[in-house]
């Protein structure tokens, strides 16, 4: 907030014209991703693919936090890394949890791997732009949070986001709403005490801290055990980039990751369309105006005989 | 289609038309005299803010483009009875 | 309504005035000139209507389950496929069959083709109808449908395609409604009314045109929200809203078609001679506008392959079915509907209107739910679903009846107009 209102200041100072001036050099057509700073020191947390051991203690966390119901099988019952579900293998988010661990076994290394699943908090979120009601909020402190009195269920957020995230509350007639992770929004982040789930992480496996550290951090491991990563971090870039990011020891499509995913933000597919309304909206009146001038021709033809009877 | 308009209805549109062009004139000058009031008008309702991500951006930009089209909704029916007014 | 067709002499009602010149009361025109006994007995004589009570006796206890114990009680709540049904057809099938409205509103008041007026009212309260039940569709879907005003009063969110939808939608309903309130003013015999309408009618007309193109557009580019889960050949981020749009127009022309060559069969004691009389050469005149929009369609369908570089997909599974699609449900009826043209044969054209009605649906279906998600599973409706869906368009067909039986739709009002 605080660099805004330098930024304000700063800019009045420098004169009207000069701001002006500044910003459309930097302008050249149309204004893309890449062109915004997204908070530079907004925050991420990045994940160890490598040291998860798939305790659940996270998504255990996860629930007490915010306050979700019991779980059917309680948190340190493993048995739901082998369930099947209806049409997918793996759980996903679901209305009564933000967050799941899945397991995978893959062939190059003899134990399973782990994944922890959640919102991975978008720099340019797709649920944010798709919502109608501006339901969603980019923070800031870099967490993506939802509105629950604007929203009209709709569910067109769920359709936009890349990762499958947000989840509605079918279950209920009276006060549905989207459920999805927060980061901790309200009670932790706002306050700069990390979320829950990496404060109970035993293994370190989850580190909160700015984003532009996280990708330090994550650069390092690689570099330093080549063999131990893959060279990727997901999340640096896929969709525009995310505030969760995540490195692997194998091939992210391996352990449960959407690796079709774009690096181009969610909008610039909704572009082409969004630029082409107001020209619509300004062309078609007079276009269409005149094509019915055009087309009534029975007092122009009558007054063309006028004029020749004239002549 | 019926062109013709009575005097009253003439004296609106014309009246709108004056107003709509002492509007847009003031924004002109305005914007040519950087007057204080302009600039105070332009923070005032968001045409100059720092925008820290893309989604955001298009939410204002969006919203000044429709808040254009509805303006011109108004001016270009006024508009067109007017141009096509035919002499009594 | 055998009771008319039967011993048919004259259109019932067709003027404020009984052959005596007494007028007729409001009540009886809603009878249609009958007692009430004689209407229930008219009304329990046609086997329609016992199908009708039997979905609603069925479909509707549904809807109130629906309402009392949430969308969970009747769908499969999928998170992976938030739009099922009730949008797939609902408003993604239901609004480009009723572009009609606009299509033939252009026609006639704004390029003055007259010659298609008998078909005008049929056309604008189609798209009236077809509006009106996608919202309905939509409010069984929406999870908090009462909130519906919010995207236009209360938090505005402009750079979402919905937004769009929401505000032309509404405000097209209710250019629509003017529209279609002239046959009303006639029937009820209030001229000022008509009168005042007529002096909006170019402004209608463009208003519809705008708000046409932008939602049937709109309607697309919400797939373009979902660039990675869409299937690449049901899908184009660029011409989507051109290809919604494109298909609209003959979607909504052979709606129309497939509606008056319904009421010709069935409602034939309704409509007066100049509409029987005339039907034939409109409906080759509207299956012309069709063959157009439907090469272009083609064109631009493969124009977007080019495009996005996805000729490699054509080779597989989806690649057959997505050729199949478009064989079937364009290639096909633009046969049929050149074949009618150059014969003049109009019973051919009602038969490519049948085919390209249905592909509309099939296509919209298929973009929504069949292809999306096209590399996880395939997602079933549930039965409940299917019947509320069922049970809702029912009520749209009925609605329709209703007032095609009463309003100077498909006849001219013999009284003051
Ligand atoms: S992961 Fe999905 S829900 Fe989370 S911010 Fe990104 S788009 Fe929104
Ligand atoms: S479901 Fe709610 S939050 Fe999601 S897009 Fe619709 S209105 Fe917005």
């Amino acid at each position: 907030m605080n660099n805004k209102i330098i930024n304000r200041r700063n800019f009045i100072k420098g004169g009207f014209a000069s701001t002006i001036v500044a910003s459309q050099l930097k302008v050249t057509g149309v204004k893309a991703a890449g062109d915004f700073d997204h908070y530079p020191d907004s925050m991420g947390v990045l994940v160890d693919i490598n040291r998860c051991v798939g305790c659940r203690s996270c998504e255990a966390a996860c629930n007490k936090e915010q306050g979700l119901p019991e779980p059917e099988k309680p948190f340190n019952d493993y048995s739901v890394f082998d369930e099947i579900h209806h049409g997918r293998m793996e759980r996903r988010t679901r209305e009564d949890r933000y967050t799941v661990v899945n397991k995978y076994n893959v062939a190059e290394i003899d134990h399973p791997l782990f994944r922890k699943a959640q919102c991975n908090h978008c720099l340019e979120p797709a649920c944010l732009t798709s919502c109608f009601v501006k339901a969603y909020s980019k923070t800031p402190e870099g967490a993506v949070i939802y509105n629950p009195d604007v929203c009209v269920g709709c569910r067109t957020c769920m359709i936009a986001c890349p990762f499958y995230v947000p989840t509605f509350k079918y279950s209920s007639a009276f006060s549905p709403r989207i459920m999805k992770c927060i980061f901790c929004y309200d009670t932790r982040l706002k306050v700069g005490r990390p979320p829950a789930c990496v404060e109970a992480c035993p293994q370190e496996a989850l580190i909160f801290g700015k984003r532009a550290d996280l990708l330090d951090i994550a650069r390092k491991r690689i570099t330093n055990n080549s063999s131990k990563y893959v060279n990727h971090i997901y999340g640096e870039k896929e969709a525009g980039g995310t505030a969760w990011l995540y490195i692997s020891p194998v091939e992210f499509s391996k352990v449960g990751f959407n690796t079709h995913i774009s690096q181009e933000p969610i909008i610039n597919f909704v572009r082409d369309f969004l630029s082409m309304v107001p020209m619509v909206l300004m062309i078609w009146p007079a276009l269409f105006a005149g094509f019915h001038l055009l087309a009534n021709r029975k007092d122009a033809n009558s007054r063309h005989d006028n004029d020749h009877q004239e002549v | 289609m019926k062109y013709e308009i009575n005097h009253q209805r003439d004296w609106i549109s014309f009246i709108l038309m004056i107003q709509i062009s002492i509007a847009v004139g003031m924004m002109l000058l305005g914007f040519i005299f950087q007057a204080e009031w302009a600039k105070n008008f332009m923070i005032g309702v968001g045409m100059i803010k720092p925008m820290h991500n893309q989604v955001d951006y298009y939410t204002y930009i969006k919203g000044i483009e429709y808040l254009l089209c509805v303006y011109y909704f108004m001016v270009f029916p006024v508009f067109y009875i007017f141009v096509n007014k035919k002499k009594q | 309504m055998k009771l008319f067709t039967i011993n048919k002499q004259e259109l019932p009602i067709v003027d404020h005035f009984r052959p005596d010149g007494s007028k007729w009361t409001l009540k009886e025109k809603l009878l249609l000139g009958l007692t009430f006994q004689d209407y229930r007995k008219q009304f329990f004589r046609n086997p329609v209507n016992w199908v009708v009570i039997i979905i609603f006796l069925t479909g509707i206890p549904i809807i109130i389950e629906r309402y009392v114990y949430g969308l969970a009680s009747v769908t499969h709540s999928s998170n992976d496929y938030p739009w099922g049904l009730f949008l797939g057809f609902g408003l993604f099938g239901m609004v480009p069959l009723s572009a009609s409205g606009f299509l033939l509103g252009t026609t006639v008041e704004l390029f003055g083709r007259k010659d298609f007026h008998p078909i005008e009212r049929l056309a604008l309260l189609n798209g009236l109808l077809g509006y009106f039940f996608a919202v309905c569709f939509l409010l069984v879907d929406l999870g908090l449908p009462w909130r519906l005003p919010y995207p236009m009063f209360v938090s505005l969110g402009p750079a979402a395609v919905l937004f769009l939808v929401a505000w032309h939608v509404a405000t097209y309903l209710s250019v629509q409604i003017a529209e279609v309130l002239p046959s009303f003013f006639e029937w009820i015999g209030w001229l000022k009314g008509k009168k005042v309408i007529r002096g909006m009618v170019l402004g209608l007309t463009i208003a519809g045109i705008i708000l046409s193109t932008l939602h049937q557009g709109a309607l697309g580019a919400l797939f373009t929200y979902a660039p990675g889960k869409v299937h690449p050949l049901w899908l184009s981020a660029n011409f989507q809203w051109l290809h919604f749009f494109c298909s609209s127009i003959f979607g909504g022309l052979s709606m129309v078609i497939v509606v008056s060559t319904l009421c010709k069969k069935f409602l034939a004691w309704r409509c007066d001679d100049h509409f029987l009389v005339s039907l034939d050469r409109l409906t080759l005149g509207l299956a012309k506008g069709c063959v157009f929009a439907m090469i272009t369609y083609i064109a631009i369908k493969f124009a977007a392959i080019a495009h996005d570089k996805e000729w490699v997909y054509l080779l597989t599974g989806w690649g057959q079915y997505y050729l199949f699609e478009i064989s079937l449900a364009v290639l096909l009826p633009m046969m049929l509907y050149v074949l009618a043209i150059r014969k003049g044969n109009a019973t051919v054209a009602r038969v490519a209107a049948i085919f390209a009605v249905l592909g509309i649906l099939w296509n919209r279906i298929n973009t929504c739910l069949v292809c999306f998600n096209w590399y996880m599973y395939r997602e079933i409706p549930h039965w409940k679903e299917v019947a509320i869906t069922i049970t809702v368009y029912t009520a749209y067909i009925v609605t329709y009846r209703f007032i095609l039986y009463r309003l100077p739709i498909l006849y001219e009002w013999k009284g003051a107009k």
